[in-house]
């Protein structure tokens, strides 16, 4: 028999048993869904944190802190300073001079104190504090490596403007998603030095008044106040003009408190570290925890497409019972075909296409699903986001998944129907004549 | 003398049952004549339809010699006994053996597929042999929608359409009423004349066996007479 | 089919903790013209209490700060109870003129008077200070409490008049807010 006559034969007979025949493709079609909406959430997590990998991201950032390096420096993610050692104009410069290096944003860091609001936004009067202010180049935003959760950063240059952390949050008696509430407040911030008064040494505070512009999700440098980086500058140059430098308040020498430095994709994390140390410095990078967490995540990847590999199998089991019991009924008829001159492989060929039939229409209705819900749980997860105030994604559909998705059960159901279809070709062609 | 078309000799078979061997055939000498149409009677049990096995190929012998259209059946593999039933046995059942999904046409055609002709030439030869049993008009009706005479006659059109020098007919006329059944009796004892085909018909209806130029009977796993057109006792 | 599989969860953390939000959602926005208004505060009378606690008590030259002075303005409150206009010209004036002042005020006389230094001496001080912050560019307001000494508050006058300071006599010396709001008014600010 030709191909086209079994093919003819076999989609006729997947119209025998309509029940039966729905209920196996509906069993492939979820499984094939199940599948389809795993595969396409995970590869959309997984595409957007290797785009931001690939693209030299945040992920990719390098912190270096005003101090040498300590020997093993490059093995470690977190900074290991020896002696001080400052970070100038200078540095930035040959730090953007290295090969593997993207961008360089410099960090301010230096001691503040708050002495307003005088009360949380419950009425709960509250005292003044001290705290860092740590001012950032807001006219680069995306290599920032903190979240908005409410508002903007400070406009670059903006002597006026702050982005507070979750932890003022906390301080104000607010959590997250009261973090629209802070937004217009206003803070007065004062830096301090060390004068010489009639009494001895004297703090003198040189005071503004900021207003809160935005939220953000990380504690940013140490501190809770993020700012321009000219008013973090301007306030440390006052706190460093003190009799002692600056040193009481614990501000820094360093013109530069760290720089936050963008490599050229996260292979080049390693050889910028050590190009770094070889200048002098020493710096920090969470690769050896961006390597544990894509770890965890590949585990837990592994399970999730071994249930829908699991589901698939189940579904072709199904097929496989389901052909059984056509066959069981169909012994008659096979044998007809057979005493008329089929030969064994084309019963063979008839019932694997029969299964493959049932997994090729599972296998596209299930796709289809699968795309649907894909959508609907990237829905749900961009309302969770955007009640965290995240940002939300954007469903990747990779074209493997159009693919995979139809000639993979396809191609189990064929699987799961070769030993059933191997059944009906050994019968015998006497069963025509058997009562 | 006439060629034969079927030479059986010291033709033995047995089943496996649960009180151990049971033998249907034991010792069986049978010629057929081309161009003869032969009935073979007996009681139920008495081994006629594993003999018309044993002549289509549908089974191998287990002992003896079957030798059918000039092929000795027992010395065929799986894959040459489907090729000799496909192009040089018709076989017509009692229960008709027609597909309910496809249509009488495409009933007929299927045998013609399986023996791999062409398609176009195919399809006129069903409609030949589906002219010749006088269905050509139901030819889109599926056998659910034809009565038991008609589908007997699909089938028989169906064992026609590749022109087999050998017709095998098991009990073709039991499951029809009288009136059918002398349709399908008609029908098969004009096939030596109209296709030149040897017929060979197990039956126990009287009336059918009455149109044979010969009749054997089996009992006890051997052949008792070979009347010709002799009348059939009960 | 590649590494595959993300809960939810597991892809909101990540999401949140590597700070992989959609950068569009960091708007930038233009500066505002820097209005550079800087505001020192000099003196010796209570208005010097510098420590977190009388920082809430909302002390005048902080109120005039807060609630008169544009947004962008910074602010140091140099004076320190009890200063004398001698003692302010070493240990509060270097630091103001540090602050490139646009602002000053000024208020002597409860610890001159106290130590009874010499009105002569006390106009010349105040003359040098008030000078050197006039010199400088600050628009400059001299405060005397009503009821000093005549000789020191005509001195105080004589010199404020001298170098274009605006003069505020304050009868209240309890009310905070009243005396920020004279401030603002001789310095012409919003109320």
């Amino acid at each position: 028999m030709s191909w086209r006559d079994v093919a003819a034969l076999a989609s006729r007979n997947a119209g025998r048993r309509p029940g039966r025949v729905v209920l196996t493709v509906l069993a492939v079609a979820l499984a094939t869904a199940l599948l389809t909406a795993l595969v396409t959430i995970a590869r959309t997590a997984e595409t957007r944190v290797l785009d931001q990998v690939a693209e030299g991201g945040p992920v990719s950032g390098i912190s270096v802190s005003p101090a040498e390096p300590s020997e093993d420096q490059a093995d470690q993610d977190v900074a290991r300073g020896g002696d001080f050692r400052a970070i100038d104009d200078a540095v930035i410069s040959d730090v953007l001079d290295l090969p593997t290096v993207r961008e360089v944003l410099p960090v301010v860091s230096t001691p503040v104190f708050v002495v307003r609001p005088f009360e949380r936004p419950d009425g709960r009067r509250i005292g003044g504090f001290r705290e860092r202010a740590v001012g950032v180049d807001t006219s680069r935003p995306t290599l920032i490596p903190v979240t908005p959760l409410a508002g903007r950063l400070p406009a670059p240059g903006s002597m006026v403007d702050v982005a507070v952390t979750e932890s003022y949050l906390r301080r104000m008696g607010l959590d997250r998603t009261e973090a629209e509430q802070i937004l217009g407040t206003e803070i007065e911030l004062g830096a301090g030095r060390l004068v010489d008064g009639p009494g001895g040494q004297e703090i003198s505070g040189r005071w503004r008044r900021l207003q809160v512009v935005g939220v953000v999700a990380q504690g940013a440098g140490g501190g809770q106040l993020v700012v321009s980086l000219e008013l973090a500058r301007s306030d440390q140059a006052w706190t460093t003009s003190g009799t002692d430098g600056g040193v009481e308040l614990d501000a820094s020498a360093s013109p530069y408190t760290g720089l936050f430095v963008v490599a050229k994709g996260i292979d080049q994390v390693g050889p910028t570290r050590e190009a770094i140390a070889r200048l002098g410095f020493a710096s920090s990078a969470p690769e050896n925890l961006i390597a544990s967490v894509d770890n965890y995540l590949g585990v837990v990847e592994i399970v999730l497409a071994a249930v829908g590999l699991i589901a698939l199998v189940v579904a072709a089991l199904g097929i496989a019972n389901a052909l059984l019991a056509a066959i069981r009924e169909r012994r008659r008829e096979i044998g007809v075909l057979k005493a008329i001159g089929a030969r064994d492989r084309d019963v063979l060929r008839i019932f694997l296409l029969e299964a493959g039939v049932l997994g090729f229409v599972g296998g596209i209705i299930g796709t289809g699903i699968g795309i649907l819900a894909s959508q609907v749980v990237g829905a749900i997860v961009n309302g969770y986001l955007a009640d965290q105030g995240l940002a939300g994604i954007a469903l990747v559909l990779p074209p493997e998944v159009f693919v995979g998705g139809v000639v993979g059960p396809t191609l189990l159901a064929v699987a799961g129907g070769l030993l059933p279809a191997r059944r009906a070709s050994r019968l015998s062609p006497r069963e025509a004549v058997s009562a | 003398m006439p060629v034969p078309a079927v030479v059986v000799e010291e033709l033995s078979h047995s089943f496996d049952t649960a009180r151990g061997a049971l033998t249907v055939l034991d010792g069986i000498e049978l010629r057929v004549t081309t161009g003869e149409h032969l009935a073979v009677v007996g009681r139920s049990g008495s081994g006629k339809s594993t003999l018309l096995s044993l002549l289509g190929g549908l089974e191998t012998p287990q002992h003896g010699r079957v030798e059918v259209l000039g092929h000795l059946l027992g010395e065929l593999g799986r894959d040459e006994l489907a090729r000799f039933r496909a192009t040089q046995v018709g076989f017509v059942f009692q229960h008709f053996g027609l597909l309910d999904t496809l249509t009488a046409l495409e009933n007929v055609e299927l045998a013609g597929a399986i023996a791999g002709a062409p398609r176009a030439a195919r399809r006129a030869q069903a409609e030949t042999r589906l002219e010749q049993v006088g269905l050509l008009a139901r030819r889109d009706h599926r056998p659910p929608a034809l009565s038991g005479g008609e589908r007997q006659r699909v089938a028989i059109a169906r064992a026609l359409v590749n022109e087999p020098r050998l017709v095998l007919a098991d009990e073709p006329t039991g499951n029809l009423d009288d009136e059918a059944a002398a349709t399908v009796a008609d029908l098969l004892a004009s096939l030596p004349s109209t296709n030149g085909a040897t017929v060979v018909v197990v039956t126990h209806d009287h009336a059918l066996a009455d149109r044979a130029d010969r009749v054997v009977r089996l009992r006890g796993g051997r052949v008792h007479g070979a009347d010709s057109g002799a009348a059939v006792p009960g | 089919m590649r590494r595959a599989g993300f809960a939810v969860l597991v892809l909101c953390g990540l999401l949140g903790a590597c700070g992989l939000g959609d950068p569009a959602a960091t708007p930038t926005v233009t500066t505002d013209p820097p209005v550079v208004v800087s505001y020192v505060a000099i003196g010796g009378d209570r208005s010097g209490d510098d420590d977190p606690d009388s920082q809430r008590r909302q002390v005048w030259p902080r109120l005039l700060f807060r609630e008169h002075l544009p947004a962008q303005a910074v602010f140091a409150l140099l004076s320190r109870p009890g200063a004398t206009v001698e003692e302010a010209l070493r240990s509060q004036l270097p630091g103001a003129l540090e602050l490139e002042p646009t602002v000053a005020t000024v208020w002597f006389t409860a610890g001159d008077v106290e130590q009874s230094t010499p009105v002569d001496r006390y106009r010349a001080d105040l003359d040098e200070l008030v000078g050197a912050l006039a010199d400088f560019g600050a628009d400059v307001v001299v405060l005397f409490e009503a009821g000093t000494p005549s000789a020191y508050a005509e001195a105080a006058q004589t010199v404020a008049g001298a170098h274009g300071a605006a003069v505020v006599e304050v009868a209240e010396p309890g009310d905070q807010g009243q005396i920020a709001a004279q401030v603002a008014e001789a310095l012409a600010l919003p109320e």
